[in-house]
């Protein structure tokens, strides 16, 4: 029925041919039966092709004769075979892994132009093996510390939690695992991020021309995809580093029908800690622990079932009279189906929950006790399909529910019988989305889509009535409306939920092509945060009779050229984003434990343009990539009076632009045993804002801000060196191991975090003394050359 | 609760071992001169103003004092009061109190030739004088980490014991002196939500702990401790707000953005012209203990 629909609406786009039969199935890994994510699969001779999707599977409409399709995937070997199809026909392909052949030549000829013919522009692939061969601080490979190298991202600085896209604040990135959002991408503050890089397949990030299947932030989607489980034997890997140890386990369960992964990684700063015969250094705890897992089974040749799941939390504790801990939590059960040759269907249920909790240690009875805790939670129930109509029109499409609670917080003490509680926020946000991706021909490809989101803010909720239902103010609150369970409380549908996506790719000949694309995405939730980098404290409140969901509109364009026989991958990008309704602070403004939050707010607007250089080599004894960013990001606040506007508003830097950006990565195989590793990186200094003038009020000498972000920091530099050592490993033995050594920040430059202003300190503390003296203070971070050493081990 | 986080995370930076703070030489833009006014009116005398001006940042030693000026409070829009010169240059004061539930206004006239400041008409916002709490008993006891309160250190403390007058919405602010020294590198507030109208200091299940004002006590020294407690509005709870975050909480990566501080001084005829300090009416109840072992 369904199908005779898409028949109608797509009739005038394609042709539907006579005689064609599809080829369709699941590639997978040869090694350890992993699905292959985005292999290539083609028919040179008519010059048709596709991809696998994030679950290994493709679908080709081919017409009935001689024909050879090729299977090819960067870092393995390219697999042929000739067909001539005389009905549907299901082929599953184990590829091989070129590294696990003898000659380390690589296969020349190996055609990887996916960035030349693939219509997504704007998207970064990591490849995880890539990763950890370059240098990596304490040698703990970082995920997200890795994309900041990459053209377009970067963080306010090192060890900041978070990470900006194109502009884009950190809370408007949305980050997958599993298909599951994680809220918190950060360990240790920052230092870190909770992606345990063994239990992880493939990274994506999409920074422009965002799919019509995301949706829910501003800038960008990161999807990270976690281990199938090896479905061949029994394999484990892990390592000890300075700063975490890890091990991940995986097996069949039945052979080639179920398998599992788990893996865990745990920190132990804290050990050295309690070697201090400091008591007061000591008795402080501080780790991080993360546990990833997943069971897949194959129901047969058309399901397949997933179960995966992630927990991860910081504890921190000061001489156990204060205890903070915070993390993740979430769950994926994903069913696949494949109805027919040409459409492919995934059903997801997720769960995802943040929280955390400060206050007295767990069991102190003392009378003056007290736990602050918050939390956010979400349910998804997500279906989509892909559809393979032939080898020009392919069609994705899908529905979305999430449901929000909001708990913004919650204080117990000693001295009141029942918990002081913020009361708790709920939210649904129902999405729809279709897009089309058409071959117009061999050199032009459209993929054009609407995404149709949706928000309802509901009770039970008591909300205020302000005089000024525009500028809501603490002290003009008229009444309070009372909202019941499930009440509509505020709704966002209409017109303004129309996400159009839209993609253009022109191949101008086999090396080169031209792609343009235009978002408009939309963010019902925030994460109200004012200080330069979030911390584990902040909170996400959602949109609603006060707050607006935010919106950004992205233009991008781009020249994409490989030379060599697609050995190097050139691209420029330029893009120009368009952000309405962020959300501001007031000045000091109180952000935790405020109950109504819409009387700490300010809105406003901001704009980014910037274009993007990348020259990047993946095969070869050399590998790694020179990434060039020239970038404004720029913000604007108006508020009703001077005093609630930022810089008069007028536009300012925003506090993560950063004007030039460049990064230089690289790994080079010195020989079979050895190879090498190097990153450089420079930036422009991020703003700061220095005072006008200081003045004393009370004892206390002030400074006096005017301009905010005027200023910039001194720019950063910093080198980083590694070397990975592979002893050759005993015939016959499935054991390998591997030392991977290096230096972070070599030439242990002091590179500026940020540059403050204070009273110079006095002598004894803090009775007063008539000295107002003033300094200006530069902080830096890792201000050392940092070494690191760590073992990787694998059977 | 941002202060106790940021606590922690210092220390997490201190573990770390690899930051570092250097102070560094600046050029800084001045900006124009402003004045500067810091008064208060409160239900006890004298009662002082302040007038002095900003200074180039990186100026060191004391901003600039403005004398000669006609310092007014008004009462209700009522002139209450002219202040009179002090000894000290750019300081007024008046014998005038203040009562609780007035509002109360400042006026400050430079006039032209004055040597520190352009010649100018300087108003504030009319700030009501609210209620305060009575200090029903300070007490000196020794604490550590076992005891009700509960402290870090073990010794001897300082704690405060009052009745809170039932009734959201109260503001308060605490000065703490030691021996006739003011802390003056502290800004301490707090409001009434978590404990309208209890009793601190009380005993029994559910009970609020004594209100720890200070210690430990050096056990060598005999110490005279003086505490001052006053009731603020809403507006400059928040001016103090912005002006401890401003000039105390730096040097994380989990700064705040800088702000202006900006206050209830305004130019009299050009009231988008704003002058720095805050002109504040208060009622005060006044504490003091003397600690020997």
């Amino acid at each position: 029925m369904f199908k005779t629909w898409l028949l109608l609406l797509l009739c005038p786009l394609g042709l539907i041919a006579q005689n064609n039969y599809t080829i369709s199935g699941y590639i997978r890994d040869a090694a350890d039966g992993e699905e292959l994510i985005g292999v290539n699969i083609s028919i040179p001779e008519l010059k048709i092709g596709t991809s696998t999707n994030v679950y290994g599977f493709y679908s080709l409409e081919v017409p009935s004769r001689d024909l050879e399709i090729q299977f090819q995937y960067i870092g393995y070997q390219t697999y042929t075979q000739n067909i001539n199809l005389s009905a549907n026909f299901r082929l599953d392909i184990e590829l091989q892994s070129s590294s696990t052949q003898l000659n380390e030549v690589e296969i020349t000829g190996e055609k990887a132009d996916k960035n030349i013919s693939d219509v997504q522009m704007s998207v970064t692939k990591l490849d995880v093996k890539e990763i950890q061969k370059v240098p990596q601080l304490l040698g703990e490979t970082d995920v997200i510390r890795t994309l900041t190298l990459l053209p377009g991202i970067s963080s306010v600085g090192e060890g900041a939690s978070g990470f900006n896209v194109r502009g884009g604040a950190s809370d408007q990135n949305l980050i997958l695992l599993d298909e599951a959002p994680v809220y918190n991408s950060s360990h240790l503050f920052g230092f870190f991020s909770i992606f345990n890089a063994d239990a992880i397949k493939d990274v994506q990030l999409f920074k422009g021309g965002i799919p019509a299947q995301y949706g829910g932030r501003l800038s960008s989607v990161v999807d990270v995809r976690q281990k199938e489980g090896n479905s061949k034997k029994l394999a484990a890997n892990g390592g000890l580093g300075l700063l975490s140890s890890r091990l991940l386990v995986e097996s069949p369960i039945v052979k080639d029908k179920a398998s599992f992964m788990v893996a865990a990684r745990r920190s132990y700063l804290d050990v050295f800690l309690g070697l201090s015969p400091d008591e007061t250094v000591s008795e402080n705890i501080l780790y991080f622990y993360d546990l990833n897992a997943k069971v897949n089974w194959r129901l047969g040749k058309k399901d397949r079932l997933f179960l995966s799941g992630y927990f991860g939390r910081d504890v921190f504790g000061v001489q156990n009279l204060v205890g903070f801990d915070w993390g993740n939590a979430t769950s994926t059960l994903r069913w696949n189906h494949i109805y027919n040759e040409k459409l492919f269907s995934n059903l997801t249920l997720i769960y995802s929950d943040y929280n955390y909790a400060i206050g007295t240690p767990e069991g102190d009875t003392s009378s003056s006790s007290f736990k602050l805790t918050s939390r956010i939670r979400d349910y998804h129930l997500k279906n989509s399909y892909n559809y393979y109509l032939n080898s020009s029109n392919k069609i994705d499409f899908g529905v979305e529910i999430i449901a929000y609670e909001f708990n913004p917080g919650s204080i117990e003490t000693s001295f009141r019988p029942t918990p002081i509680e913020l009361q708790a926020e709920y939210a649904l946000e129902p999405n729809l989305y279709i897009s089309h991706e058409y071959k117009h021909n061999d050199r032009l490809t459209i993929l054009y889509g609407l995404r149709y989101s949706s928000f309802y803010s509901l009770g039970k909720l008591n909300s205020r009535n302000y005089q000024n239902e525009d500028f809501p103010n603490e002290l003009e609150v008229i009444d309070t409306t009372v909202f019941d369970s499930g009440d509509l409380v505020k709704g966002f549908d209409g017109f303004q939920g129309l996400e159009p996506r839209i993609g253009v790719n022109y191949i101008i000949d086999e090396f080169s092509s031209v792609k343009a694309s235009f978002n408009r995405t939309r963010q019902y939730i925030h994460l109200i945060s004012n200080t330069t980098s979030p911390t584990p404290v902040d909170v996400y409140r959602s949109a609603g009779r006060y707050i607006d969901p935010a919106t950004v509109y992205q233009y991008a364009m781009g020249y994409f050229r490989n030379f060599k026989d697609n050995q190097y991958e050139a691209s420029i990008e330029v893009y120009y984003k368009d952000f309405i309704d962020l959300v501001d602070y007031r000045p000091a403004a109180d952000l935790i434990f405020t109950e109504f939050i819409e009387t700490e707010l300010l809105t406003g607007i901001g704009r980014a343009y910037g274009a993007e250089f990348l020259l990047r080599k993946r095969t070869g004894k050399l590998t790694g990539w020179i990434g060039y960013t020239l970038a404004r990001t720029e913000r604007k606040v108006t508020g009703p009076t001077r005093d609630l506007s930022i810089n008069d508003g007028e536009w300012y830097s925003a506090n993560y632009d950063r004007v030039h950006d460049l990064s230089i990565v690289s790994n080079y195989s010195l020989t079979k045993k050895w190879d090498i590793g190097a990153i450089f990186a420079y930036q422009t200094g991020r703003p700061y804002t220095p005072p006008s003038a200081k003045f004393e009020y009370q004892g206390i000498t002030a400074p006096l801000y005017e301009d905010r972000n005027s200023q910039r920091i001194p720019h950063y530099h910093r080198l980083d060196l590694s070397a990975t050592y592979t002893p050759e490993s005993k015939p016959g033995r499935k054991y390998h191991s591997s030392w991977n050594f290096g230096v972070y920040n070599v030439y242990a430059r002091k590179n500026a975090y940020s540059i403050f202003f204070q009273s110079t300190p006095q002598e004894e503390g803090q009775t007063s003394s008539s000295t107002s003296d003033t300094q200006a203070v530069r902080l830096s971070i890792f201000a050392t050359a940092i070494p690191f050493v760590t073992w990787n081990f694998n059977f | 609760m941002k202060n106790l986080f940021k606590n922690i995370s210092f220390l997490f930076f201190l573990l770390f071992l690899v930051s570092c703070q250097d102070v560094i030489e600046l050029d800084v833009e001045d900006g124009s001169k402003r004045i500067v006014i810091d008064g208060r009116i409160s239900d006890r005398s004298p009662n002082y103003v302040e007038v002095t001006t900003t200074a180039p940042y990186f100026d060191q030693g004391p901003t600039n004092r403005v004398s000669n000026c006609a310092v007014v409070i008004y009462e209700d829009g009522d002139t209450a009061a002219v202040l009179v010169p002090d000894s000290i240059p750019g300081l007024y004061s008046t014998s005038f109190q203040g009562v609780i539930g007035k509002q109360y206004e400042i006026s400050v006239e430079v006039f032209p030739g004055n040597e520190a400041f352009e010649a100018s008409v300087w108003k504030s916002n009319p700030e009501t004088l609210k209620r305060v709490f009575s200090i029903d008993s300070l007490n000196i006891r020794k604490l550590n980490r076992n005891t009700t309160p509960q402290t870090f250190e073990e010794g001897y403390f300082a704690l405060m014991y009052f009745q809170e007058p039932p009734g959201l919405g109260d503001n308060y602010r605490i000065r703490r002196w030691l021996n006739d020294s003011l802390f003056s590198s502290e800004v301490f507030t707090f409001e009434d939500d978590f404990f309208d109208g209890r009793y601190i200091g009380g005993s029994g299940l559910f009970a609020i702990p004594a209100f720890n004002l200070f210690g430990p006590f050096d056990e060598d020294e005999k110490d005279i401790f003086r505490v001052e407690v006053s009731s603020i509005t809403d507006d400059y709870s928040s001016f103090l707000g912005v002006l401890a975050e401003q000039v105390f909480q730096v040097g994380s990566p989990f700064d705040p953005p800088p702000q202006t501080i900006i206050g209830n001084i305004y130019n009299l005829d050009d009231p988008s012209e704003f002058g720095l300090g805050y002109f504040s009416a208060s009622a005060l109840d006044q504490g003091q203990i003397t600690f020997s072992k």
